[in-house]
């Protein structure tokens, strides 16, 4: 694995692993988080929570960067749980860096609340999530797409 | 069963001159618009390719996260103007001719763009062909990135509104409207990227995250600036794994790199109408026998990696297939005609009957001598004295691929 790949711009990551990454240390970060995959785990979607997800549009009327900021925080988040996943599969698995996955549990759930390596509904069942979800559909092609042959 | 099942041309080179352009110079323009179009089919889409690096090829003076900098350098670089105004001519003849625009991005992006990278990929340098640092895919693809400028550029100056291009003669500082878009050319959808599992540096870069990042990356630039086309993605290339002689990675198998992306991608809820693309070379291979046999094995297996990986919420799984076709040898066999004949027939019969299909593509219109991917519907052409190109003779799919019902 490339190392210089594991790197996160917009979010900074909770206590020694974050001292590690703002240090540029990235394979003891990596080692610090494969060891302590639940707690930091556990941060991370508190972080997650905090932000309420992926961000609305509308409310960032006229300020793109603020969006663009708040895009590239929630995805950071969420490349921290899957560098999570993957130090941990390394330090307690022994699997090569970077050859293992998201081993197809997904990083959120229907909520937009992060989802833990397990996926044990149990260690999410206290966060809220986005309560924007609750009533979200797919959206339709547009119209300008003119599928209808 | 799909009824909706539309036809899509692909047009990837790069000028007006080329003969796989949409003009009508070759002819081609005259066959999708009199001969398909209005024949007893639904042709609708264009499928027209840019690649960045062709746009910005140095580095940009504006910092990644000043919008109104990076629109102002595509309204007035010399460079990008002259493939921006290629593109609204382009664009703006299919829209005069009804025909929707599926603008892809290419797979080619600036080497600015990977700072301190080697100029070919170190795990390809002994091959016979090195993947170039043109083929790596952004280290940043965040919404605060240069890519995402370029991106939300492009959206922008194509974006219709109620069926319209937005005109803007002036460009950059026109009364807060920041591009510029003379023919008011306007396209239907947007796919950003091109066969990821195929051109880029597979064995450096895990390339299915940074496609991840892509995909919500552009939702968020529609979710922003207001949605008004489609966002199609990743156009898969339906290969197998395959590795360099040292072993290490250069292809991911279209399978694999489809679970890998929709993993990360699984309870996303896109704000906007998000689909996956893909190519079916092989696929339209397996076809080649009979104008009846089409299996779709590989289509299939992206349907239903689709549909279990939930990644929009459950139901939809519409599959663009963006890129198509049979390759003819480089010497003429005849046998081979006929089973142009039978792929095209069969997979068009197979999609239309595959509720997750929703086109069918055609890769190319003509065949060239200074191409050997000859896939396209007419023989070989030439070049005379004065560099003009001269159009082969109609081949059997001609037909096949205009009335296909």
């Amino acid at each position: 694995m490339d190392l210089s790949s594991v790197k996160l711009d917009h979010y900074r990551l909770p206590g020694r692993a974050g001292e590690l990454q703002v240090a540029g240390a990235v394979q003891q970060m990596l080692a610090e988080l494969g060891d302590n995959y639940a707690s930091y785990h556990h941060q991370i979607a508190d972080d997650f929570e905090r932000h309420g997800g992926f961000p609305d549009a509308r409310e960032f009327e006229g300020d793109f960067d603020g969006y663009a900021a708040a895009m590239d925080y929630a995805v950071d988040v969420l490349r921290a749980e899957r560098f999570l996943r993957i130090a941990h599969a390394w330090r307690r698995e022994g699997m090569p860096l970077g050859k293992t996955g998201t081993a197809g549990v997904p990083l959120v759930d229907e909520r937009h609340r992060l989802v833990d390596r397990t996926n044990d509904a149990s260690k999410r069942a206290s966060r809220r999530g986005n309560p924007k979800l609750a009533g979200w559909s797919p959206p339709a092609p547009p119209r300008i797409m003119d599928l209808g042959g | 069963v799909s009824a909706n099942l539309v036809k899509m041309m692909n047009y990837p080179k790069l000028s007006p001159d080329e003969p796989n352009s949409y003009s009508g110079r070759y002819g081609a323009r005259e066959y999708l618009r009199d001969t398909v179009q209005s024949g007893p089919t639904p042709f609708k889409w264009l499928r027209i390719t840019l690649p960045w690096s062709f746009v910005q090829p140095n580095p940009p003076p504006y910092a990644p996260t000043d919008a109104g900098a990076a629109f102002d350098f595509y309204n007035t670089d010399g460079q990008a103007q002259v493939w921006l105004n290629w593109l609204d001519e382009a664009i703006a003849e299919a829209n005069a001719d009804g025909i929707f625009v599926n603008l892809c991005l290419g797979q080619y992006y600036p080497g600015w763009v990977t700072p301190n990278s080697p100029a070919v990929e170190p795990a390809s340098a002994s091959q016979p062909r090195p993947k170039p640092r043109s083929q790596r895919l952004p280290g940043d693809v965040s919404a605060s990135s240069y890519w995402s400028k370029w991106v939300t550029y492009l959206y922008n100056r194509y974006h219709a509104v109620n069926y319209q291009g937005v005109y803007n003669p002036v460009g950059p500082r026109a009364a807060g409207q920041w591009w510029g878009n003379p023919r008011s050319a306007w396209i239907g959808a947007f796919e950003f990227c091109n066969e990821p599992n195929l051109y880029s540096w597979n064995a450096t870069d895990p390339a299915h995250c940074v496609i991840a990042n892509m995909f919500q990356a552009v939702d968020g630039i529609l979710n922003f600036w207001g949605a008004a086309c489609g966002v199609i993605g990743p156009a898969t290339a339906d290969i197998g794994n395959s590795y360099y002689a040292n072993g290490q990675q250069n292809g991911v198998a279209y399978d694999a790199f489809t679970n890998n992306v929709l993993d990360l991608l699984q309870n996303w809820r896109p704000s906007n109408y998000v689909a996956w693309s893909h190519h079916n070379y092989g696929d339209m291979r397996e076809s080649r026998d009979s104008p009846d046999t089409a299996t779709l094995t590989r289509i299939k297996k992206v349907g239903t990696a689709l549909g279990t990986k939930n990644w929009r919420g459950g139901g939809d799984r519409n599959i663009w297939v963006t890129e198509g076709g049979y390759r003819l040898p480089d010497v003429f066999v005849p046998i081979e005609e006929t089973r142009q004949v039978n792929a095209i027939a069969s997979t068009w019969k197979a999609l239309k009957g595959y509720s997750n299909a929703v086109s069918f593509a055609q890769y190319l219109l003509h065949n060239e001598p200074r191409d050997d991917y000859w896939s396209g519907l007419t023989d070989v052409g030439f070049y005379d004295i004065a560099n003009e190109y001269h159009p082969g003779a109609h081949l059997p799919s001609w037909t096949t691929f205009a009335n296909r019902t």
